[in-house]
C-alpha cells in the first residue's frame, strides 16, 4: 500500500525544514524529502543569514543554533587593480543579542534545522530523490521518488527543492525554464585560518563576524560581484555573476574568482588560507519577474524555487526569504487542511501571506534593481573615479588642493559625460 | 591553484551512472559552446576530437543545463545519496 501523508515537502534546504516545522507543529503528518545523505550537504550560500525571521519559529534559536559569528561589521568595497575604497558600517546596536545576522554553513545549519523538523514530528528521508509528481483529477497528490515503491502520496506537496525547480515546473507553476540572464552562478572558497588571524585582520573580538561585498574592475565588465565573511575559523569568499553577462563575455567565473583573490588588498586578508572547500550553486537575480505562480491544486512552492532572492547591488538575500516562504507555505498547508480544502483556490492564502510580508513588499520594492546592476560603468568606470577622489582626498602633496566639488567634477568628466552620470545617479535613486 | 586541486578539496559519491549525458554529434555543430565558459567545475573541455564531458566532479549547479541552448544536454540530479557532498556548503 503507497505511504499516505497530510503533506510532502521536497526538499531539506532552509525553506522545506521551514515549511515541515511550522506544520508538524500544528499536528499535521508531514514527510521531508532530500536528494542528500544529510541535510545542507548539497546546498552552498555566501554565509550571511538575517534570521530573526526565526524568532518566532524556534524560541531563543540565537543560543541553539550552529552559528559562526554574529555580524558587527558591514562594508562595501570598490575594488580597482592598486586601490581599495572602503565604506564600513558598524554600531554597538550590533554588538549585543538579539543579533541582527550571523554567518552560518549550511551543512551544519540545514542538518540542525531539518532535526527542529524531526523533533516536532516530521519523518525526514535522505537519499532519495523526487523525481515527479503524482496528479490526480487536475490535483497534485504525492510524488515519485527514485527508490523502489517509491511513491508516496500526500494532500499538499510543497516544492522546495532550490533555484533549479525543476518540480515547479512539474506542477506546471513555472511555465518556462529559468534562463540565465535571470540568475546568477556563484562560486565559493572556504579558507581555514587561525582565530586570532582572523579577529587580528578584520578587527574583530570572539564571537563577532565581519561581512564585506565588493565590486570592481576585476569583474571584467561580467554583471555581479564578491564576498568576504568570516567564519569561527574559517573566510568564506566568492563571486556571484550573472550567467547570461558571463556568456557574453565568454569567461570562466574560476577566472574571475581568481582575479577577485589576486587583489592585493583582498590578498592581505586571506594571505596564509588553506583552501578546505569549493562550492559552486546558482542563485535567482531578478527578482519579481521570475517568480512563478506560487499555488494550484495541492501543490504551493517557497524558497529559490519560488525565485524569492531580494539583491540590492551589494548584497544577497533568500535564506531568510527561504524560511519565511516556508513558514508562510506551512501556515497555508495548516488551513487548507483543517477546512478540508487543498484546492488552488484555498491555497491562494499563500499568495496573500506572501503578499502583505516582507518577500512581497521587498520584490516589488526592488523589482527593477537588476537593470541598474546590468550597468557596465558600476564596475569599470565608477570604481575607478571613486579611486580618484580617495586619492585627491588623501593623497598630500605639494601641489595646490582644488575646491572639492571642482574636482569631483574633473575626474568623472574624464571617465564619463557628466549626463551620463546623472543618468545613472537617477536609475540607481528610483530603483536601489 | 587549478581546478583540479580545488575539486579535491571536494567529496564525491561517484555514480557509475552519469547524472548527465551530452550528445556530442549535436555539439559538431555548435557555435557558442556556453559550456565551456559557465561550468565552475569545467567539466567541460574541448579537445581535438571535439567536446568532452566528465560527469565526475559535478558540483550539481545547473549552469549547463539552462546554458545550452541546443538540447545536447540530459540533466539529472545524481541518485540520491550520490554526487557531491559539501561539508560545509
Ligand atoms: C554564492 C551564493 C551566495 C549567497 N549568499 C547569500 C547570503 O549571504 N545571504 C542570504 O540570505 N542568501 C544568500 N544566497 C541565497 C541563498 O543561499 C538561497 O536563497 C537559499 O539557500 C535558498 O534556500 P532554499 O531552501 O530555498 O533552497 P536550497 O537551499 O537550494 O534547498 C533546496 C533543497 O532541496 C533539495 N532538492 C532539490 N531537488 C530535490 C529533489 N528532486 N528531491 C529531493 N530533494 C531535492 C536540495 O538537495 C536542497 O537540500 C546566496 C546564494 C549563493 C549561490
Ligand atoms: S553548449 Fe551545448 S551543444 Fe554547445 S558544445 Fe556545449 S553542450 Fe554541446
Ligand atoms: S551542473 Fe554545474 S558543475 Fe555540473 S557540469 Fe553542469 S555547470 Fe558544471
Amino acid at each position: 500500500m503507497v505511504k499516505h501523508f497530510d503533506v510532502i515537502v521536497v526538499g531539506a534546504g532552509l525553506a522545506g525544514s521551514a515549511a515541515a516545522l511550522t506544520m508538524s507543529r500544528s499536528g499535521l503528518n508531514v514527510c521531508l524529502i532530500e536528494r542528500a545523505t544529510s541535510p545542507g550537504e548539497k546546498n552552498v550560500t555566501g554565509g550571511v543569514l538575517y534570521g530573526r525571521v526565526l524568532d518566532d519559529l524556534i524560541t531563543d534559536w540565537q543560543n541553539k543554533a550552529p552559528v559562526e559569528r554574529w555580524i558587527v561589521k558591514n562594508g562595501i568595497g570598490m575594488i580597482t587593480s592598486k586601490s581599495l575604497t572602503l565604506f564600513q558600517f558598524e554600531t554597538e546596536d550590533f554588538y549585543n543579542p538579539p543579533y541582527n545576522s550571523c554567518t552560518i554553513n549550511r551543512a551544519n545549519f540545514d542538518l540542525w534545522l531539518a532535526q527542529q523538523a524531526e523533533e516536532a514530528g516530521a519523518t525526514l528521508v535522505t537519499n532519495t530523490l523526487v523525481e515527479d509528481l503524482i496528479f490526480k483529477d487536475g490535483y497534485v497528490k504525492g510524488v515519485k521518488t527514485q527508490r523502489p515503491d517509491g511513491e508516496l502520496e500526500a494532500d499538499i506537496v510543497i516544492c522546495a527543492d532550490g533555484v533549479n525547480s525543476l518540480l515547479a515546473q512539474k506542477a506546471g507553476l513555472r511555465k518556462k525554464d529559468i534562463s540565465p540572464h535571470e540568475v546568477g552562478i556563484g562560486i565559493k572558497e572556504v579558507l581555514l585560518l587561525p582565530i586570532e588571524k582572523i579577529n587580528e585582520r578584520f578587527g574583530l573580538e570572539e564571537n563577532q563576524g565581519s561581512a564585506y561585498e565588493f565590486i570592481g574592475t576585476f569583474l571584467n565588465c561580467v554583471h555581479g560581484g564578491a564576498f568576504l565573511y568570516t567564519n569561527k575559523k574559517t573566510l568564506s569568499l566568492g563571486i556571484v555573476v550573472n550567467l547570461g553577462s558571463l556568456q557574453k563575455a565568454a569567461v570562466q567565473p574560476s577566472m574571475l574568482l581568481e582575479e577577485f583573490k589576486g587583489q592585493p588588498q583582498i590578498q592581505k586578508f586571506i594571505e596564509g588560507g588553506t583552501l578546505v572547500e569549493y562550492s559552486a550553486h546558482m542563485v535567482p537575480e531578478i527578482g519579481l519577474e521570475m517568480v512563478p505562480k506560487l499555488y494550484g491544486n495541492g501543490v504551493m512552492v517557497a524558497g529559490d524555487a519560488a525565485g524569492f532572492v531580494v539583491t540590492n547591488g551589494f548584497t544577497f538575500e533568500g535564506m531568510n526569504y527561504a524560511l519565511a516562504s516556508g513558514k508562510a507555505a506551512g501556515h497555508t498547508a495548516v488551513l487548507a487542511m483543517k477546512n478540508g480544502d487543498v484546492s488552488a483556490k484555498a491555497l491562494a492564502a499563500y499568495q496573500d501571506k506572501i503578499n502583505e510580508s516582507f518577500i512581497g513588499k521587498n520584490l516589488e520594492t526592488y523589482r527593477k534593481v537588476y537593470h541598474v546592476l546590468g550597468n557596465p560603468r558600476l564596475r569599470q568606470e565608477y570604481p575607478q573615479i571613486i579611486e580618484e577622489i580617495a586619492k585627491e582626498l588623501f593623497l598630500f602633496d605639494d601641489k595646490p588642493r582644488i575646491k572639492l566639488a571642482k574636482m569631483v567634477r574633473s575626474v568623472v568628466g574624464n571617465k564619463v559625460s557628466m549626463w551620463q552620470v546623472i543618468r545613472d545617479g537617477i536609475d540607481m535613486w528610483r530603483y536601489m | 591553484m587549478d581546478i583540479l586541486e580545488k575539486l579535491m578539496r571536494v567529496y564525491f559519491i561517484s555514480d557509475e551512472r552519469p547524472h548527465i549525458t551530452v550528445n556530442k554529434s549535436i555539439c559538431q555543430s555548435c557555435s557558442s559552446k556556453e559550456c565551456l565558459y559557465v561550468c565552475p567545475a569545467q567539466r567541460y573541455t574541448m579537445e581535438a576530437e571535439g567536446i568532452q564531458f566528465v560527469a565526475d566532479g559535478c558540483l550539481e549547479c545547473g549552469a549547463c543545463r539552462i546554458s545550452c541552448k541546443s538540447g545536447a544536454i540530459t540533466w539529472n540530479y545524481p541518485r540520491g545519496g550520490f554526487g557531491v557532498r559539501f561539508r560545509l556548503g
